[in-house]
């Protein structure tokens, strides 16, 4: 019998890849449950590593642009590769090295994985960054890269919320050595957070002035969406900002010892502080999370979420993996291993590339259609044929 | 290591300087280590000095640089109080041997003056030594001099010892122009450098940032249009 359909085998349609500069917390807790990391160990690795990260770029001298990059391509790297595939310490220095790259402040995989080492030892047991013991794990990192740059989707826009935030502050009339000097310190901890994957540069700015103000006790009505500070001018909205404010809260209330800020107040000035923002966000009634346009609108309550910047009491405690893991190759691409059956290609631009799948799918998809036929039983020519 | 090894590593580590970080701060990284023999180490420095090529005594002077900021960095002040007691033997070191010392001049008043900014140098002392190199730049190039009467008649002179000297060192000045590429290249680096203090970065900013503009609202206006995009069409 001849096939039936005519097979048409044409070039693969190859497998897009759209940049995302903003990924939301729906799809970000979607990318943890399907690579299986409990929220106890993606906590610990995420502190662990941008607390990594900050440090060696500050042995480094490396400004904060970089120290900004290289955490959203840590975090980015870490929602699709499986943690017992890579040691953290390991893609925290691919990520440092990416980012030196991108942000034109380059280091050597070599030096950036000297001064680590560097720090954890006495002065007189420090090395130069050309010591052969730096060899393989610099190949490691290199090899990494190529990771870091495919989970980023080759996406090179980076965001630097310093830059507006300290403007605002200024002009908000803070004072620099005192409310200015939090506000800077609590945008390094919003980089513990995942909020700069899913905020906009003035909302992550607008949000730490307004966490800065309320913890120097200062008078919120004049900085929560008026003159300088007001959200229109700055296309964000109270519910994004509220969401990067209670991220934050998050961080301080569950990890408060391994941030900044943190230890410099009890815990208790935290949690009034969020008792505070409950009410208000409950009575405006604003989503927790900012949601797709494709999510069904659930009625989300503010004080029982299942927040991923937070310890989840339900979720079994694995013991957590030691941190010697170190495979001998770098973990295989989640996403270039497509590229074994078809081409993976990486596009900026969404429209486009659902315009091109509609596109593509008409000469693909196969479409059956059933439908009965009246035939006439006659015996004998069946067995004839 | 007993300290007769150790003063043959150094001295080779010395000897092997270039314009490179990382030789820099290896040789660096020694002497701290061993510091028990400061002494002896330093008195290698100054050897060293007064019997290497000019290049070489180029990246010594650097090299001293570096050591300098890092024993401050560790609290090990004995090989700075050593250099400030020898300054002057090594600002003479590195600027003698007649014409090729005068290319290392520049050399010496970089870091005399980097030195200084760091406090380890005093402007007394840092002005007592410009004169000091000042005095040796009198007989200075023909081209960059301006009498021409004193020059004319020593000037055949001068050409031909300038030339038997050039002719000598071409591969000493080739790799002089490296190192020196190497050096300029370092020096762009550390414009974005911040010291490890964020605070140093902060007040950079909010000193030198310029007030808030049409521009940052454009941007404002984008990365709202990036996120919308990315709502619309992205998929939990």
């Amino acid at each position: 019998m001849a096939p039936a359909a005519d097979e048409r085998v044409g070039p693969h349609p190859s497998y897009i890849e759209v940049a995302k500069p903003y990924i939301l917390q729906s799809a970000i807790q979607k990318c943890l449950d399907r690579i299986g990391m409990s929220e106890a160990k993606e906590d610990n690795v995420r502190l662990q590593g941008v607390t990594w990260i900050d440090n060696v770029r500050r042995s480094l001298q490396l400004p904060i642009r970089t120290f900004n990059s290289a955490v959203i391509y840590y975090h980015k790297f870490r929602l699709l590769h499986a943690d017992h595939e890579y040691s953290w310490a390991d893609a925290a220095a691919a990520a440092l090295f990416s980012a030196c790259k991108l942000e034109d402040t380059l280091k050597k995989s070599k030096e950036i994985l000297c001064a680590a080492y560097n720090l954890k030892v006495p002065s007189n047991e420090h090395v130069s960054p050309d010591d052969p013991r730096f060899e393989g794990h610099s190949k490691m990192v290199i090899g990494l890269e190529r990771l870091m740059l495919e989970s980023a989707t080759f996406d090179f826009r980076s965001r630097y919320p310093q830059k507006l935030m300290v403007k605002l502050t200024k002009a908000s009339g803070f004072d620099k050595e005192n409310s200015g000097k939090t506000a800077w310190n609590l945008s390094i901890d919003l980089y513990r957070t995942f909020a700069p994957l899913k905020q906009t540069t003035s909302t992550m700015a607008i949000a730490c002035l307004e966490l800065a103000a309320r913890l120097h006790g200062m008078d919120v009505s004049r900085i929560v969406d008026v003159g300088v500070i007001e959200y229109k001018k700055w296309n964000t909205s109270r519910a994004e900002v509220m969401e990067t404010l209670l991220d934050l809260l998050d961080l301080y209330t569950h990890h408060r010892t391994s941030s900044t800020v943190g230890p410099l107040y009890p815990l208790d000035t935290f949690i009034s502080i969020r008792i505070t923002l409950n009410q208000e966000a409950t009575a405006a009634n604003l989503p927790r999370f900012t949601l797709y346009a494709s999510e069904p609108v659930q009625q989300q309550m503010n004080g029982t979420p299942k927040p991923r910047n937070g310890i989840d009491p339900t979720s079994p405690l694995t013991p957590l993996t030691p941190g010697t893991v170190s495979p001998s190759q770098a973990p295989t691409s989640a996403i270039g291993i497509r590229g074994q059956n078809g081409t993976v290609r990486f596009m900026l631009d969404p429209k486009r590339a659902q315009a091109e799948t509609k596109e593509v799918e008409k000469y693909y998809k196969v479409e059956e259609e059933e439908y009965e036929v009246i035939v006439n039983i006659e015996p004998e020519r069946r067995r004839v044929r | 290591m007993d300290p007769f090894e150790v003063r043959m590593r150094f001295t080779s580590l010395l000897t092997h300087l270039s314009a490179s970080h990382t030789s820099l701060q290896k040789a660096a990284i020694f002497a701290l280590k061993n510091r028990e023999m400061d002494e002896d180490l330093h008195s290698c420095i100054l050897e060293q000095l007064e019997r290497n090529s000019m290049n070489s005594r180029a990246n010594i002077m650097f090299f001293i640089e570096h050591l300098c900021d890092m024993s401050v960095k560790e609290g090990h002040m004995e090989y700075v109080r050593m250099v400030q007691r020898d300054v002057l033997r090594i600002v003479e070191g590195v600027v003698g041997g007649g014409q090729e010392g005068k290319a290392n001049v520049k050399v010496v008043r970089k870091v005399l003056h980097a030195l200084q900014s760091r406090s380890i140098l005093l402007p007394a002392t840092v002005s007592e030594l410009e004169d000091v190199l000042n005095a040796r730049d009198l007989p200075s190039h023909p081209a960059l001099s301006n009498s021409t009467n004193n020059n004319n008649n020593s000037n055949s002179n001068i050409k031909s010892q300038r030339n038997g000297a050039l002719r000598l060192d071409k591969r000493q000045i080739e790799q002089r122009i490296e190192e020196d590429r190497e050096r300029h290249k370092r020096l762009r680096e550390s414009i974005w450098a911040v010291p490890g203090e964020a605070e140093e970065e902060l007040d950079r900013l909010w000193e030198e940032g310029s007030e808030i503009a049409e521009d940052d609202y454009v941007a404002g206006r984008e990365d709202l249009e990036e996120r919308r995009q990315g709502i619309e069409f992205g998929v939990a």
